[in-house]
């Protein structure tokens, strides 16, 4: 190789690794203004009066005698949080990822700038999912302890169910908040008919729902403490622990790669 | 279809990280044979046309095809058929929208930011890093005016504001094209002078303007070239006077006031290029002329052979809203 053609080299590479930068900092600061958008928006206002309202009942229900760990998943974690805050957390920031930026017409603005599309969506994604997860672990926290000492046992057996949950929640509402005009209402209405019509139906229609293995999750985890579904084992055919967590990571990956393909090719028509 | 477009320049050295400069011999803007579907409907039909330096308007009835041409251009859309390139790339990609500064139609912002915030924030999102943004954003907001005004909420802003703002941020990395859907809506007409010469002084700097507009009056001033569209399709391309030249069908209409008005109409009145004479009162013709290119030198010989004072002489249906209505015509016979 000649003097010129190693110089050349070199200066390309130079510039490959100074717009590999750029691209990096532009990404960053795309994550951090998402992450300040999201967090100053009425999401935050729902989010806590949620955990609020959450918080409440916990009080109430530890002021009874005879609380065990079991008492504790099957009362509180699993009907209140999992299967209700996890997703109205993941559907508040979720949806609102590019959603938001779809509904007020700001979204072209992202889209002239020479960020790839698939860098704006994980931009996007990563500041829902650190926001939805920093939800979930402050209000179990918040929860677990006003539940204490019970609930210092609770968390150490369950978050890594209600985190996992969270992603796989965040990544299916973010899908959605991208790909329909009206994401929001798409979402609630998956949550609240799909997952919990499925989620509780017996047989085995319920695995194609995200609860279902969370809950799988749960149980699995709390297994020591003989916590369990309340309908009979027989009917809700949990699957394995592991299989569960391996599902929701697909489930994650999956959703997360289908909503890349969907964001990077798609016109969206209404921004003008 | 009529045509005739300028070649491309040439561009400014490399000073962005994440932005390029244009630097081959490729046109900064072509469209090969371009058509979009939205389902069953048509907005762009077969059009083909290269952007070179200066600034191009771009003219067309509501639903003439404008905002689509325009959003394939700023690489929103992706053409059914056809392909759009801008300085040699697909102008969907990502590497082309560091060439085009894209200033959308919508009224929209961070309604939460500054002005101020809001530039910069455009800056940093084309990868510049906080230094060269806070740089750019200043420059950017110097050349729409808006220096002082920046640090209030945007949600405050008015209109003409606005539009300055939007502006700005597709200034701020110092792209080759500049793409801008409706600038002069809802401005005064102070705001409007002030804006058409920011343009003009965007020019004198080598980059491309594609000004889509309905008020066609500023296009006369404004444009050094127009694309006229309707019905999706690019019914005309070129300088308004290449246009005017070739409505055959369509003699020019000019108006002359001499005092020896009837003499300078029995000189003409046998000339083949002339349709039409009409004298009205004792100072002032009326003509309707063929081939105004031929007809203007021989006029003008005339006139200094035979020592006739003109006191005025005026085009009345050579400006693009005039040019429009003929183009729109000759279009309605396709």
């Amino acid at each position: 190789m000649s003097q010129s053609e190693v110089q050349q080299t070199a200066t390309s590479d130079q510039r490959s690794a100074i717009s590999i930068l750029s691209m990096t900092s532009a990404c960053l600061h795309l994550f951090v203004l998402s992450l300040r958008r999201m967090f100053s928006s009425r999401q935050t206002l729902i989010c806590l009066v949620l955990t609020t309202l959450a918080c409440l009942i916990v009080f109430a229900w530890s002021m009874q005698k005879d609380l065990t760990v079991k008492k504790l998943a099957e009362e509180v974690l699993v009907p209140v949080h999992a299967a209700f805050l996890v997703p109205i957390f993941a559907i508040c920031y979720g949806t609102s990822g590019i959603g938001g930026e779809r509904e007020d017409q700001t979204l072209v603005y992202l889209l002239i700038t020479p960020v790839p599309r698939p860098l704006v969506y994980l931009a996007k994604l990563l500041a829902a999912v650190t926001l939805v997860m920093a939800w979930t672990a402050a209000s179990m926290g918040a929860m677990c302890y006003l539940a204490r000492p019970l609930g210092i046992e609770a968390i150490k057996l369950f978050w890594p169910a209600l985190t996992l949950g969270a992603l796989a929640y965040s990544s299916l509402f973010h899908v959605l908040g991208a790909a329909f005009r009206r994401g929001t209402i798409i979402s609630l209405a998956y949550t609240f008919f799909l997952e919990g019509l499925l989620g509780n139906m017996p047989g085995i229609v319920k695995r194609v729902s995200l609860s279902f293995y969370l809950s799988c999750m749960i149980y699995d985890a709390g297994s020591d403490h003989k916590i369990a579904p309340l309908i009979a084992k027989e009917m809700f055919l949990p699957v394995l622990g592991a299989t569960a967590t391996n599902v929701l990571w697909a489930a994650a990956v999956a959703l997360t790669l289908a909503g890349v393909s969907n964001f990077s090719r798609r016109e969206y028509r209404d921004l003008s | 279809m009529i045509q005739s477009i300028a070649k491309s320049p040439t561009s400014s050295g490399v000073d962005s990280p994440l932005v390029t400069r244009h630097s081959s011999l490729a046109p900064l803007v072509e469209f090969r044979e371009v058509s979009k579907w939205y389902g069953p409907v048509i907005g762009v039909n077969e059009v083909s046309f290269e952007l070179g330096a200066g600034i191009t308007g771009l003219l067309g009835a509501n639903g003439a095809g404008k905002t689509t041409l325009i959003k394939l251009l700023a690489g929103q859309l992706r053409p059914s058929l056809g392909e759009v390139s801008v300085c040699g790339v697909r102008a969907w990609s990502a590497a082309a929208k560091s060439h085009v500064g894209y200033c959308p139609d919508v009224d929209a912002f961070y309604e939460e930011m500054s002005g101020r915030a809001f530039v910069r924030t455009m800056a940093r999102l084309h990868g510049f890093d906080r230094r060269a943004a806070q740089e750019r954003t200043e420059a950017a907001l110097a050349e729409v005016g808006m220096l002082d005004r920046a640090d209030r909420r945007l949600r405050g802003y008015s209109k003409g504001m606005r539009q300055r703002i939007k502006l700005a941020q597709a200034l701020v990395h110092d792209p080759d094209i500049i793409v801008v859907d409706e600038p002069l809506n809802g401005i005064d007409p102070v705001g409007r002078r002030e804006l058409m010469e920011l343009f003009r002084s965007l020019t004198s700097r080598g980059k491309t303007l594609l000004v889509s507009s309905h008020i066609l009056d500023e296009m006369d001033t404004l444009a050094d070239r127009v694309l006229f569209m309707g019905r999706g399709r690019l019914l005309a391309s070129g300088t308004l006077k290449e246009i005017r030249d070739m409505l055959d069908n369509y003699p020019l209409h000019v108006r002359i006031n001499s005092d020896r008005a009837r003499d300078l109409a029995s000189r003409i009145v046998h000339w083949e290029l002339v349709r039409g004479v009409e004298v009205r009162g004792t100072d002032e013709l009326w003509l309707q002329v063929h081939r105004p290119s031929e007809f203007f030198p021989r006029f003008t010989n005339l006139v200094v052979d035979e020592g006739f004072e003109i006191e005025r002489l005026q085009t009345t249906d050579a400006s693009a809203g005039a040019i429009f209505d003929y183009v729109m015509k000759e279009a309605a016979h396709f």
